[in-house]
């Protein structure tokens, strides 16, 4: 290994663990146009404008290839391909967003590809994401534009994944926690039975006697499911983050490119913030509101199949809901709003009239006709930067998010491939 | 006094109060006059009621009577009823799902039917309790002892029923008191009234715990060993009952540090999170155990007077479970107590 030499113009530095460190550019910080082919920067070594770091080559006869190794030492000058990594290099993967799908994908990264460094940056950090709204129940979603073989897959994964943690110790640290009830419909369904319920647990319809308890409804679906509340779920997949040596960094993303060339792949899981970050148009949020409510005699949960009206007990609270409002963006919680869920939901379970210390949420589903997790190389002049994407979960996102994470690690592994292999030498 | 009843219930516990309740409920518009006392040396928190889990759930075997089956279901169907009132948690009462787990198959319970749902556990629901072979899966009714208590406290209040802080050492002293109907619900101390070789305390001892993210029971048996030797993880309207101590003949009331072991590794075992838990107190109580429900009249006599005793205690295990179907049944044996002695202004109505 070369000697490093370190010399840093102003900008603060942060060491990981691995032994690299960098620094990001100012709020103004616009790039200027270095190359690889001209700077010869080493790998793991940050930034422009400010920070430089040299590596130097102490033996010249234990120097490989001179196109892979790129420090100043063996070439001068002649326009090189794009950077390629040896096996031995880390690769450094950037995930932006720290929701349930930025760092369960971070968590999945560290476990299944081998010699990457990860580093989380978000402005939002629980408990004040989207996922900290939800109420984690698994009950999935049908995306319209995902194959149900392919929904329900993610819907199982996710479900495993949980129901290991369920049957642990750690299910109250993780926030994860059992829980039975009915999905209950005004009128029968032309699906009787949907296409997770041989993936919950002990799925059947619901009696006639079970049935009187709501006049209002004709059939229902009785099953035991799980529940992930993510102001314990975040906090427990950030330590895992922090334990697999990745790093977390509390900042706003306003282009991807920011991200160039500190980083070899970009994980987007930005959520709403796509809309800007990936110049998606398609994501649009449908408005959430819920009342987090005290009634702890309630064990049940209850959902009335529109999804409109739901009571879902969890650990330390029962959740209300809710509204499906499209394309608002308002944060702000509405009275009138949370009047009228109280008052569906006593319609359901009267008891819930005792129910104190109310509190409102909103939460803003990042909605799409089909989740995104696709690949995308981002061209700019010279610059490649290579993307994965893994957002747009609307109302599943905790139900399918250790799947769709899952997804989002192979395709991640397949652009470490990539620049792993040495490319063939262009013709110029 | 023609028309006027003086009705002594001795004991505070769920039997007591349901019994009164009921007797007041049914018969209070068709007498000239009724007056209900309670006579306790025990009232919520101090009862055996208290110490209760609160789960409907009757044993698992047949009862030797088969009126009790009947009372068990009469119970539940009325609890059931009251559960779309928004009064339901006030009582004490709510809904609740969960586990019955074995280590080799059994058959069904005959109350199956009467619970919502009933079926079996699946593999998977059985990889959740390595321990545990079999199972079953029902939604049920918690009615928790204290609440409850409580809430037919303020309802018997409400209507002017007296209590009264006394040891009755005899029924003749109550009798002395002016007492028309006596209405035995002393439960495990019945004997000191009138002795009773059927009748046997069943020490049971709890924990409870603050974890508020277990939402259903899981009761573990053990044929071999006995009911509710076995451990049991019961949740409350808010906290949640550990237990699997029965032991017959031991009149010890204080909690001991064996059967804490007990109940608490017994029930670590079963739910492993529970290590997170919060201890909030230790109890011990008697259950009532006899073959049968003791639940019929008897007349005693005392001088001059002729004073009727309907006797309703000896409910073990189950005295939450059964306590409505029993108290309608004192009730119905009350009416005819008063058709005998022509003291119904207008013929009962059939609640």
């Amino acid at each position: 290994m070369g000697q490093w030499r370190l010399s840093i113009e102003g900008m603060s530095l942060t060491n990981s663990p691995m032994g690299s460190s960098f620094a990001f550019p100012g709020p103004q910080g616009a790039r200027p146009a270095t190359s690889w082919e001209n700077k010869r920067w080493c790998q793991s070594l940050l930034w422009v404008p400010r920070l430089l770091f040299q590596r130097q080559c102490q033996r010249p006869s234990e120097r490989e290839e001179s196109t892979d190794c790129l420090c100043a030492a063996h070439s001068e000058g002649a326009t090189q391909p794009p950077p390629e990594k040896r096996p031995m290099d880390t690769v450094r993967i950037a995930v932006v967003g720290a929701g349930v799908m930025g760092l369960s994908t971070a968590v999945c990264i560290s476990k299944m590809v081998p010699g990457c460094s990860i580093t989380v940056i978000s402005d939002k950090f629980t408990p004040e994401t989207t996922s900290d709204v939800a109420a984690g129940m698994l009950i999935p979603p049908t995306y319209p534009d995902t194959p149900i073989q392919k929904q329900k897959q993610w819907f199982k994964e996710t479900f495993d994944h949980l129901f290991a943690i369920v049957n642990s110790a750690e299910a109250e640290d993780a926030g994860v926690i059992l829980v039975s009830g009915w999905q209950i419909f005004q009128s029968i369904p032309t699906e009787e039975v949907p296409y997770w319920a041989d993936v919950v647990l002990g799925f059947r319809k619901m009696t006639k006697d079970e049935l009187k308890k709501f006049p209002q409804h004709v059939f229902g679906h009785a099953f035991t499911t799980l529940k992930c509340e993510g102001p314990a779920y975040l906090p427990w997949l950030q330590k895992r983050v922090k334990g697999n040596g990745g790093l977390i960094l509390t900042r706003r993303i306003e282009d991807l490119w920011e991200l160039h060339p500190s980083f070899d792949i970009v994980v987007n899981c930005s959520g709403l913030g796509s809309r800007q970050l990936a110049g998606d148009s398609k994501i649009f949020p449908v408005r959430g509101q819920v009342l987090k409510v005290q009634a702890p005699w309630v064990k049940h949960f209850i959902r009335d199949s529109s999804g409109l009206t739901y009571i879902y007990p969890g650990i330390s609270n029962v959740t209300l809901g809710g509204t499906r409002q499209k394309g608002d963006w308002n944060l702000s919680p509405d009275a009138e709003i949370s009047k009228e869920i109280l008052s569906r939901c006593c319609a359901l379970e009267p008891s819930l009239r005792g129910a104190y210390d109310l509190r409102e949420k909103v939460g803003l589903r990042p909605t799409r006709p089909g989740v995104r997790l696709e690949k995308e190389l981002l061209a700019q002049d010279s610059r490649r930067l290579p993307v994965v994407h893994h957002y747009g979960h609307g109302s599943g996102g905790i139900a399918m998010h250790w799947g769709t994470a899952l997804e989002a690690t192979r395709l991640v592994n397949e652009c470490v491939q990539v620049l792993r292999t040495p490319a063939p030498k262009s013709k110029l | 006094m023609a028309g006027t009843m003086r009705v002594v219930v001795i004991g505070a516990g769920v039997i007591g109060l349901s019994t009164a309740l009921c007797i007041h409920e049914r018969y209070r518009s068709v007498l000239k006059s009724l007056d209900v006392m309670v006579y306790a040396d025990r009232f919520t928190p101090l009862t055996t009621t208290d110490v209760a889990a609160g789960l409907w759930q009757p044993y698992l075997s047949e009862p030797s009577n088969p009126q009790e089956a009947h009372w068990n279901q009469q119970t539940f169907n009325y609890l059931l009823s009251l559960i779309g009132s928004p009064n339901a948690a006030n009582m004490g009462l709510a809904p609740v799902s969960g586990y019955n787990l074995f280590r080799e198959a059994v058959p069904d319970p005959y109350w199956k039917d009467i619970v919502l749902g009933f079926r079996k556990l699946t593999l998977r629901e059985l990889d959740m309790f390595p321990d545990y072979s079999y199972g079953w899966f029902n939604t049920s009714l918690i009615l928790e002892g204290r609440k409850y208590l409580q809430w037919l406290t303020e309802r018997l209040t409400e209507r002017g029923v007296k209590f009264f802080l006394w040891k009755v050492e005899s029924f003749e002293e109550v009798v002395r008191e002016g007492a028309d109907v006596i209405i035995n619900c002393t439960g495990v101390w019945a004997g000191a009234l009138q002795p009773d070789p059927l009748l046997q305390p069943g020490r049971g001892q709890i924990i409870k715990v603050d974890a508020p993210w277990l939402k259903h029971f899981v009761i573990t048996h053990d044929p071999e060993r006995g009911i509710y030797k076995s451990p049991y993880i019961i949740p409350g309207l808010q906290a949640i009952t550990l237990g699997g101590i029965f032991q017959l003949g031991n009149w010890s009331e204080t909690s001991n540090i064996p059967d804490h072991n007990t109940i608490w590794e017994g029930c670590c075992r079963l739910e492993p999170t529970l290590k997170d838990a919060k201890i909030i107190g230790e109890w011990s109580g008697f259950r009532p155990v006899r073959p049968q429900v003791r639940l019929e009249r008897e007349q005693l006599r005392f001088g001059s007077s002729n004073t009727e005793v309907i006797h309703n205690y000896g409910h073990g295990g189950f005295g939450l479970t059964i306590h409505w179907g029993c108290a309608q049944e004192v009730a119905k044996l009350f009416g005819k107590i008063l058709e005998e002695r022509n003291l119904l202004r207008i013929p009962p109505s059939h609640l």
